[in-house]
């Protein structure tokens, strides 16, 4: 029976596919050794359950820990710089600190009371090892448990040799009863039930199964493998194909390396017995770093010799045979493969001459998904989520792209196009890092050279390193007077205004001018979103000058702009503002709309950072209107979302911070202030924002409780799913527009495409399926 | 063995960030040099304006170099060979 992840802690353990055979002794030590010391590296072969028996361990433990238990996989990460933005992805956390990011997360941990598992640390020793070394030394009360074939090393580290499943002793003399029991048989027959339902040992199969077992070593990935291919072969079949693939097994000498000798050669076996678009589908999945979906695989593996119908069936066929994995909790069904079988698969793709080709497809896949992120359209959301679940696939790529001269435009392109995503989430610091490698590739006055510069200045100031962004900023708009290029040259300008906002190295009069270059281009040009960009600087330099009139116009024409094109991320740019010369101008309520829009939208987009400055200044305007407490639970928020990005204050806002903070502490007296900072500093998320926009919690929660997982036959996206929602709650279209921040006209489009795949031909038909589905459609 | 400078841009850190690593680059340098490869890290200065880092290591070659502060999760902007000058001794010192 599979298992379910803890639930008495936070984690992100995943649920358990399969049931968990066997293991009590080592899971007994692993707890026992977790009480004693904080560094526990599970060691031994591929393929011997080191991170299975990790997880579960973890999750029996997870108890003590009353700040979680958190899983970092390292398999698909191969830059070792990339390890510590691992752990914060893990944790949850966004980092857009500048500062050295280590340090960074040992402050975060230093009075954290948690379990780290660092999973597959084999390729990555040296980073791994320092991370926990350093971590362990500053933080107290953290305990970690590494698996990887080799200890990491370190001082202090306890070492547990991962052994196989055990078998019986040679000669031993077992009924079937008894040889079901064991280990190794236990997984084996476990296994082989789901292929073949009858399947059990007895005494016609005993001796078979036995010699199965003892021909692998009895190591758990080679007995599942085999496993599967009980369904259409004897055990008896099984091991004479085996023994033609295994001589090396006649010896007794089962060290570690024979073990994965032993494994291998099951893999290399389980290849053999494939049909040939199955091999190839493997080889080519390879390229896959942290898993895909079906819709990639097609577009990324599918050719002449591969049809696209044909990819769907093979990946089935590859689940069935345990080669592929697959997460049907996921929507879409996320796949991936062991790492041990995707470096099998990728020495396959090598010796087929294709590594190459397959990673030019796979970049060219990741580019189609950055060009969803900057096309400034309503998809943004979706977009943003997207990157979010394939990271692991964009920094493969990007990888691909640093390597080599030819393809490091497509690698600026990408992160061109993923600005939007970088500014809002991060990591800033590791991007900038490839950025730098990228522009090492390019020529002196180029294009591709100009866009580098463009991201890097861009997200160099957002890190307020200052002294980097200026004279990138000021290269890349010389590059693009020189080329002449329209929209660089209109990007350069904003980039130069942006930047001249914070540094303050232009007068207002050039920065006007920089801004009117983008409106022009927006113009004359299908880039509509720079006359909205320009508009919005508008709003920010008039508003600097105290021109509030003028800041009002400029910022509710961009704002406009940016609702009638359904687009949160360049809205967050103006709603601050705009709501802050509102306020100024006395129009309280109008400006509390404002901020509270611009939060809803960076909350939709993730933009933590964004959303932390719109908290803060609700607050201020909460205490400004006399309400104290609801200012105290809004400043908690705020600090909490800035602690999860590894942000402080920034130090232009500490006075109108602190006047709040007084003002709310004077009426409400200390303790009542404590009470309700702390309120907003702890509220789950949900929660969070629903008190933020002034909504109905249960709502928000019940939309926000709507897990891929729990959609209806999976024929409705998110969005769909949360229309139907707010349909069956009796709100009109244009309510839904103005609740989800989208235009009437998209909610109708969404209403349409949910009744053509429904079947339906009324909203009233609509909202009582949303009442009849039992589980997820209603509000659960 | 040759000098080298690495250069990383690093704001918003302290004192005790600087320490720390420069307790992770000297832990780099001794497991690399522990199986075969020595690398010294020699010391660092942080320039608060410009808010960089130049760190001097000794090496037989840039890789190990490189490989080190690979390891350290501190990206770095430049690594350079370096002239490693030291002080001429004062009169009478030997």
């Amino acid at each position: 029976m599979a298992g379910a992840p803890v639930k008495t802690r936070p984690n992100n353990l995943p649920a358990e596919l399969t049931s968990f055979v066997g293991r009590r002794r080592e899971l007994s030590e692993v707890k026992r050794l977790l009480t004693t010391t904080r560094l526990l590296t599970l060691t031994g072969s591929g393929g011997v359950g080191k991170t299975r028996l990790a997880l579960r361990g973890a999750a029996e433990m997870a108890r003590g820990f009353p700040d979680g238990v958190w899983l970092v996989s390292l398999a698909a990460i191969d830059d070792p710089q990339l390890v510590v933005q691992g752990v914060f992805s893990a944790l949850g956390l966004q980092d857009m600190s500048g500062g050295w990011s280590l340090a960074t997360l040992s402050d975060y941990l230093a009075d954290k009371h948690l379990l780290l598992v660092l999973d597959n640390c084999e390729h990555l020793l040296d980073s791994c090892a320092l991370l926990a070394v350093t971590l362990l030394k500053a933080c107290p009360e953290l305990r970690i448990i590494a698996t990887s074939r080799q200890a990491l090393g370190t001082t202090g580290e306890t070492r547990m040799r991962v052994p196989p499943l055990a078998l019986p002793e040679d000669g031993e003399a077992l009924t079937p009863e008894r040889l079901a029991t064991c280990e190794a048989v236990a997984l084996l027959s476990e296994r082989a039930t789901a292929v073949q339902p009858g399947f059990k040992v007895d005494v016609g199969n005993a001796a078979a199964v036995l010699r199965l077992c003892r021909r692998l070593d009895g190591m758990p990935l080679a007995l599942e493998l085999a496993a599967v291919r009980l369904e259409g072969m004897s055990v008896e079949a099984v091991v004479k194909g085996l023994e033609n693939e295994l001589p090396v097994l006649a010896s007794r000498n089962r060290g570690a390396e024979t073990r994965q000798q032993t494994l291998e050669a099951t893999i290399g076996w389980s290849y053999g017995l494939l049909g040939e678009e199955e091999r190839l589908l493997w080889a080519r999945l390879s390229v896959f770093a942290g898993g895909f979906d079906e819709a990639a695989s097609v577009t990324v593996c599918s050719d002449d010799n591969l049809p696209p119908d044909r990819v769907a069936e093979s990946l089935a066929s590859l689940v069935e045979k345990s080669i592929i994995q697959r997460d049907p909790d996921r929507q879409p069904a996320r796949y991936w493969m062991l790492e041990t079988v995707r470096r099998y698969g990728r020495q396959r793709l090598r010796e087929r001459d294709g590594e190459v080709d397959l990673q030019r497809r796979h970049r060219d896949w990741v580019l189609q998904l950055a060009l969803a992120v900057g096309a400034h359209d309503h998809h943004e959301v979706e977009a943003f989520d997207r990157i979010q679940r394939e990271l692991d696939n964009v920094w493969s790529a990007l990888d691909f792209c640093r390597r080599d001269p030819e393809e490091a435009a497509v690698g600026i392109q990408i992160c061109r196009q993923l600005f939007p995503y970088w500014w809002s989430r991060g990591p800033l610091g590791d991007v900038r890092r490839i950025l730098d490698g990228l522009h090492a590739l390019t020529a002196e006055d180029s294009l591709p050279r100009a866009w580098c510069l463009w991201i890097a200045a861009g997200l160099a100031v957002v890190q307020s390193d200052a002294a980097a962004a200026w004279p990138m900023a000021e290269e890349c708009l010389r590059i693009a007077r020189g080329r002449a290029e329209p929209e660089l040259l209109a990007m350069a300008s904003a980039l130069t205004l942006f930047t001249s906002l914070y540094i303050r190295k232009r007068s207002e009069e050039e920065l006007i001018s920089l801004a009117n270059v983008m409106i022009a281009d927006g113009r004359s040009s299908d880039r509509w979103y720079m006359e909205a960009y320009g508009k919005s600087y508008t709003c920010s330099i008039r508003l600097g000058q105290g021109d509030l009139a003028g800041a009002i116009e400029a910022g509710e024409s961009a704002l406009a702009m940016w609702r009638d094109h359904d687009e949160l991320f360049g809205r967050g740019a103006v709603l601050n503002n705009l709501a802050e010369a509102q306020r100024r101008r006395g129009e309280v309520d109008r400006a509390e709309a404002l901020a509270r829009e611009g939060a809803a939208g960076q909350h939709a987009l993730g933009g933590r950072r964004g959303l932390s400055q719109l908290v803060e200044t609700l607050a201020w305007m909460a205490a400004d209107r006399g309400a104290d407490a609801r200012a105290a639970t809004l400043l908690g928020y705020a600090d909490s979302l800035r602690e999860s990005i590894m942000l402080a204050l920034l130090p232009v806002h500490q006075a109108r911070h602190d006047a709040c903070e007084q003002a709310s502490r004077a009426w409400l007296g200390d303790a009542r202030y404590a009470r309700a900072f702390e309120q907003g500093a702890t509220m789950p998320d949900v929660e969070a924002i629903a008190f933020v926009l002034e909504q109905q919690p249960a709502r928000l929660a019940a939309l926000s409780a709507a897990t891929p997982k729990s959609l209806p036959s999976a024929v409705l996206t998110r969005r769909e799913l949360e229309i139907a929602r707010l349909i069956a709650d009796g709100l009109t279209s244009q309510q839904i527009a103005a609740k989800l921040f989208i235009s009437e006209r998209t909610v109708t489009t969404h209403v349409t495409n949910m009744l053509n795949k429904l079947g339906l031909s009324s909203r009233i038909q609509l909202a009582s399926w949303v009442a009849s589905e039992p589980v997820g459609a209603r509000n659960a | 063995m040759s000098a080298f400078v690495v250069e990383r841009r690093l704001s918003n850190v302290n004192k005790a960030d600087l320490a720390m690593l420069q307790e992770a680059l000297r832990f780099a340098c001794d497991r690399l040099t522990s199986r075969g490869e020595p690398v010294r890290c020699l010391g660092s200065a942080y320039l608060p304006g410009p808010a960089r880092l130049l760190t001097l290591f000794e090496a037989d070659s840039a890789a190990a170099v490189q490989r080190v502060n690979e390891n350290v999760h501190a990206p770095f902007v430049s690594l350079e060979a370096a002239l490693k000058i030291d002080p001429a001794p004062a009169p009478g010192e030997v």
